[in-house]
């Protein structure tokens, strides 16, 4: 923390450096004094919290997709961090840094905020804990003021929640940017006719992650069947979803897409 | 300003002590100063693989990492896994298999087909295409690049 | 076909295959040499342009700069090109896309280089682009070249137009687009110059072609070719792109000027922003049959955009207007192709050369008359399939290994087992549908045919060296000559060295392209080492008192009856330390005519034929290729394990062009690293890519053998068309396709 007071202005963090060092090689970061914040202890830790996850913010992505403790607790979130990148990115890219990135389609965080996770920030006026929801601010724009994201927590869910992540890109392969990722995680009650809980998150549609307040409002306690699916799925498509058209998509395409791709995820954990 | 940073590294094997540059990638450092050319410059943005090395135990894109950040660390590179001209079982699944044709990726291609058998022998068809899906190859089709490592795969696990 | 060759027909490992995998085969970047410069350049960010001035000074004062550049300092020629000399080497006066090269800076290092060439300030005066095709022939339109934008016209005439389509029961006609599309090589382009001591240069560099390396550097240093030597290093890829030096010629000028050694190397993203690409197509194209199936007449125009500079404009179009019948016997045809310049980036040779644009577009209609004519479109393309003795669209009649119909045959049986796969069950909201494409390609160019020359030394311990100047890309010709002159000499491979590298050893023989390294030089090779093999033979005869019949050559000696004399042995009695012998081969050809595109343009033809299962996401439009077959057919496999190679490799750089890649243009070109310019990774090889060869012996190729290399890429896209149009029950007219767009067309049904 001293160290960046001192330096002010000038200064990026290094964690993975998948997409710093491409944005130095870009011409877009020049001059630049880098710290290296890897090896500052405890954030290149991982531990269970309660029934949660405590991840420090410097753990690889691909260290959290293949840990056993993520698989059993949390398998959103391993199948998200599984195709955040190539293998040799996620060996380096780290969950901090992929969410301080604030990519609007970074492959994280719709899992994350469908989990209700919240990141810890440090800096020189104390720490404080945000609701991971309210941690992305615009495209490439976070809540971060001269401070440290040091550690995500992941509160646990109940054990009857699924979750579910689609990623659609052009190919298929890990390492494409989404066109659209779409996670949701639902809680039915004892019949599992009625969801007590629906948390929908989508990336690439707006200018942060968001979550699909809209559509879940619609799914709350009704029945799980295929008309609240469907006027959930538009909902989200139509109210929540913000698009723009870019290389890899039109906005029309990923507003189809949205509705799509939601239905399926609330179809397919209604029939688990 | 010319700042440098002494950084003490095992490459193959052989431990150095270099004074690298702040921008400086593992890259630059292993294919210009070191002379280690096996490691191939493919797009520098960590989008093909072929600069693919292996740092402590992980497969890394070596133009995405800075020399300095390898301080402490073991890397290997192609030179380093085959020993005395014997080579290593993936090094002559490729030539048996078809899987070589300019050799541009063929590095990077084996050094993280690699460290998948190291990490998990058992790695089936689906874990090998995830694996090598970061590493581009424009001549191959990729069919004998995949049928290779699984039949090394097979070899680790006893099979025939 | 005898199939008792010792080394012909099996799959030995390629000769450089343990270099590449342990590291230690040489690529342009991989060299150093002392005093090396490093070069980078400047480049326009406008289409179009005038420009008014350049000023250097700043750049030229930088710390560890030697030398900056620009048209003013060439030597010799302005003007590049691999047939047409379209290409200014530096802009003086107007650059024509974004990205084309304006002035050099060589530093002592890339860092130094890189910071001085941001101070170097180019005063543009900004010209209105032309950037469509159609837009750029229209009356008006900004000129990109002096004589016009129409940069050549290729065409077919053939029979009566207006007659057959009077005749055809059914007539199709569709408009179809196939994508500009990026070559990818895995190592960008790179080259290092040095000049030598005696006055002259060398060039070592990634190159298909060393040759015009040396024709090239030499025209722009104004030096003689004699002068300059040029090294093909290890390549990593080519498949087209790699013919024009544009990297040999500006690391040249640096080189030449510093007096001092200089490397170029193109980075990734001013690879992706400045190499040339391979042509969009545009394609009007109607097709009309009669009830029985019989196509009677087709009628096409196909729009090319060039871009900026010719390049291998001309080529690309003649070979498109040409095969536009494709496999087929069409006794009408009536065919238009354009090379139409705009303020693109330029394009050129690529993988496929105009054949993979045409055949989408009509193994496109042959289906939609399937549909139309109730009939199957196996039994629809036996109908027409040409044979040994019917004419293609250039009127040639190939006399001799022309086996699509027992392709088409093969495929119906794989039609059949991929359909029974459609009747399980598929998952919830997927369509699927199998469907084909084939395609036919002359091997070699065919605008003016090119000659091989080889020469084969043998050696007295019975090894022996064979020289050509067809490069080995990574396709495997260095191993194919080694076989063939193996199989010729009575050697083991591991005996035969080859030099394909070196512009002084290595003859010339025109570019490694247009499929022809196997039949134009492997043809070459086995001429030169069966002369070389009768000299000896005749020599031992005479010591001997036999007939040369009588005596065969193995292992490096003569064997007679059940003795044997060493070369050694032979030579010493005679004034031979070795033996060498010089072949050409030249196919016999003529040229297509330029008013009716007539002729007998080449040598052998080789046909293709895919079939592809594949499953479409009702929803997101999502394209799986879940079976494919591709059926090739090369003669007579001379290397069977790098036979399969280049159809993989084939079939999955179609899928591209099928599926994902698309250079987009706008102003620039905007896909500037491979997060935006997408190629197949191995998550989308189909899950079962099977392989089939057809071997029916060309009789005038080496043992049998012919071209594929191209053949294996130029049905894919029309194969998969096929199957996602039948699957979806709408017609795809545009590649790629992009999940976006078969969503679009799903939304239309």
């Amino acid at each position: 923390m001293s160290l960046m007071e001192k330096l002010d202005g000038g200064v990026s963090l290094l964690a993975g450096g998948t997409d710093l060092l491409v944005a130095m090689k870009d011409g877009r970061l020049r001059h630049r004094t880098l710290v290296d914040i890897k090896h500052i202890s405890n954030l290149g830790a991982m531990r269970p919290e309660d029934a949660g996850l405590c991840l420090g913010a410097a753990v690889n992505t691909r260290t959290i997709a293949r840990s056993p403790l993520v698989k059993e607790r949390f398998p959103l979130l391993s199948q998200a961090l599984a195709v955040l990148g190539s293998m040799q990115i996620g060996n380096r890219a780290t969950i901090g840094g992929n969410l301080a990135n604030a990519s609007p389609a970074a492959d994280s965080a719709p899992a994350l905020l469908a989990l209700e996770a919240s990141v810890k920030l440090v800096g020189p006026q104390g720490e404080r804990l945000v609701p991971l929801e309210n941690f992305f601010s615009g495209p490439g724009k976070t809540v971060l003021e001269r401070e440290l994201l040091t550690e995500i927590h992941v509160p646990s869910a109940p054990d009857q929640g699924r979750g579910v992540f689609y990623k659609l890109g052009p190919r298929g392969a890990p390492e494409d940017i989404c066109i659209v990722s779409v996670a949701v995680f639902a809680v039915p009650d004892a019949s599992k006719r009625i969801w007590t809980d629906v948390r929908i998150a989508l990336g690439a549609v707006a200018p942060t992650p968001i979550r699909a307040r809209n559509a879940e409002k619609a799914l709350l306690g009704q029945l799980i069947e295929g008309r609240t699916v469907e006027d959930a799925a538009r909902l989200a498509a139509e109210k929540d979803a913000r698009p723009i058209s870019d290389i890899r998509g039109s906005a029309s395409y990923r507003r189809a897409m949205v509705k799509i791709l939601v239905a399926r995820a609330l179809e397919q954990l209604s029939e688990r | 300003m010319n700042i440098t940073h002494n950084i003490r590294v095992i490459i193959n094997g052989q431990t150095r002590e270099i004074s690298v540059a702040p921008n400086e990638t593992l890259q630059d450092l292993l294919r210009y100063r070191l002379g280690l050319v096996g490691t191939k410059s493919g797009c520098e943005t960590g989008d093909c693989g072929a600069c693919t090395v292996i740092v402590d135990g992980k497969a890394v894109n070596s133009c995405l990492v800075l020399a300095v950040e390898s301080n402490g660390s073991s890397v290997t590179t192609i030179e380093g896994i085959s020993s005395n001209g014997e080579l290593h079982p993936l090094q002559q699944a490729f030539i048996d298999h078809g899987a070589v044709q300019c050799g541009f990726c063929t590095p990077g291609m084996i050094l993280a087909a690699k460290s998948l058998l190291d990490e998990d022998p058992n790695a089936n068809e689906k874990d090998i295409r995830l694996a090598l899906a970061g590493n581009l190859c424009r001549c191959t089709g990729y069919v004998s690049i995949l049928k290779a490592v699984a039949a090394v795969g097979k070899t680790l696990r006893g099979g025939k | 076909m005898s199939n008792d060759h010792k080394v012909i027909g099996k799959s030995i490992p390629r000769l450089d295959a343990r270099s590449k995998v342990l590291g230690e085969a040489r690529y342009a970047d991989d060299l150093s040499l002392p005093g090396m410069l490093y070069v980078k350049v400047v480049r326009s960010p406008h289409p179009n342009a005038r420009i008014r001035s350049i000023d250097t000074s700043r750049a030229r004062n930088y710390p560890g700069v030697i030398s900056v550049l620009t048209a003013q300092d060439i030597p010799g020629e302005k003007l590049m090109g691999p047939i047409i000399k379209d290409q200014p080497v530096l802009c003086g006066e107007a650059v024509g896309y974004v990205g084309d090269a304006v002035a050099l800076v060589g530093a002592e290092t890339e860092q130094a280089a890189e910071e001085a060439l941001e101070l170097i300030k180019v005063d543009y005066e900004i010209l209105a682009p032309v950037l469509d095709p159609f837009k750029a022939m229209e009356p008006g339109a900004p000129q990109v070249h002096s004589g016009g934008n129409i940069g050549t016209h290729s065409k077919v005439r053939r029979g009566d137009m207006e007659a057959a389509f009077r005749d055809a029961t059914v007539v199709v006609e569709k408009r179809f687009f196939y994508p500009r599309v990026e070559h990818a090589y895995m190592e960008p382009e790179v080259a290092v110059v040095a000049p030598d001591p005696g006055g002259g240069v060398t060039v070592w560099s990634s190159t298909q072609y060393a040759h015009l390396d040396r024709e090239e550097v030499s025209r722009v240093l104004g030096l003689p070719q004699s002068r300059v030597r040029v090294h093909q290093m290890m390549t990593g890829g080519g498949f087209g792109g790699k013919i024009n030096p544009h990297a040999q010629c500006l690391a040249a000028l640096i080189a030449w000027k510093a007096g001092r050694p200089a490397k170029l190397r193109y980075s990734r993203e001013e690879s992706l922003i400045s190499s040339y690409k391979c042509h969009p197509f545009v394609m009007d194209m109607k097709l009309g049959a009669n009830r029985e199936g019989k196509l009677l007449a087709l009628e096409a125009t196909l729009v090319g955009n060039t871009g900026a500079y010719l390049l291998q404009g001309k080529a690309v179009i003649t070979k498109s207007a040409t095969h536009v019948s494709g496999p087929y016997y069409i006794p009408n045809i009536k065919a238009d192709a354009y090379a139409v310049f705009t303020n693109c980036v330029p394009c050129g040779a690529m993988r496929g050369y105009g054949v993979p644009q045409v055949t989408f577009a009509l193994e496109s209609l042959m289906d939609e008359l399937t549909g139309r004519l109730g009939l199957d479109p196996i039994e629809l393309r036996m109908r027409n399939a040409l044979d040994t003795t019917l004419p293609n669209a250039t009127g040639q009649v190939m006399g001799a290994s022309v086996p699509i119909k027992e392709m088409l045959g093969k495929a119906k049986l794989t039609v059949q087992s991929f359909k029974l796969l459609l009747q399980q069950a598929p998952a919830k909201g997927k369509l699927r549908a199998v469907g084909v494409g084939c395609s036919t390609r002359g091997i070699g160019s065919i605008r003016k045919p090119s000659r091989s020359t080889a020469v084969v030394s043998l050696h007295p311990d019975g090894s022996a060296t064979v020289a050509c100047g067809h490069v080995d890309l990574g396709q495997g010709s260095d191993t194919m000559m080694a076989q063939v002159a193996a199989e010729e000499l009575g050697v083991d491979v591991d005996r035969v060295n080859v030099v394909t590298n070196d512009t002084a050893i290595s003859p010339d023989c025109e570019s490694t392209s247009a499929s022809r390294v196997t039949y134009l030089s492997g043809n070459a090779v086995r001429l030169a080492a069966a002369k070389a093999r009768r000299r000896v033979l005749e020599i031992a005869a005479g010591d001997l008192g036999c007939a040369p019949e009588e005596l065969r050559l193995m292992n490096g000696s003569v064997v007679y009856r059940e003795q044997g004399v060493t070369l050694a042995g032979l030579f010493s009695k005679h004034t031979f330390h070795s033996v060498t012998s010089v072949a050409e081969f030249l196919p016999d050809t003529v040229p297509p005519d330029p008013e009716t595109g007539q002729g007998r343009p080449a040598g052998t033809y080789n046909f293709n034929v895919h079939v592809a299962l594949v499953e479409v996401d009702e929803g997101t439009g999502q394209i799986r290729i879940l079976r494919y077959l591709a059926l090739t057919d090369v003669g007579h496999m001379i290397n069977p394990l790098i036979v399969e190679g280049q159809v993989h490799g084939g079939m999955m750089m179609g899928l591209g062009s099928a599926l994902m890649e698309e250079v987009k243009v706008e102003n620039g070109v905007t896909n500037t690293s491979f997060a935006t310019y997408l190629i197949p990774t191995t998550f989308d090889v189909p899950q079962e890519l099977l392989i089939g060869v057809v071997e029916e012996p060309e009789p005038t190729g080496p043992f049998g053998a012919k071209g594929f290399a191209e053949g294996s890429l130029d049905p894919v896209g029309a194969t998969i068309a096929n199957a996602v149009s039948k699957a979806i029950g709408v017609r795809v007219t545009r590649l790629p396709m992009t999940s976006e767009r078969i969503h679009e067309l799903l939304s239309q049904r």
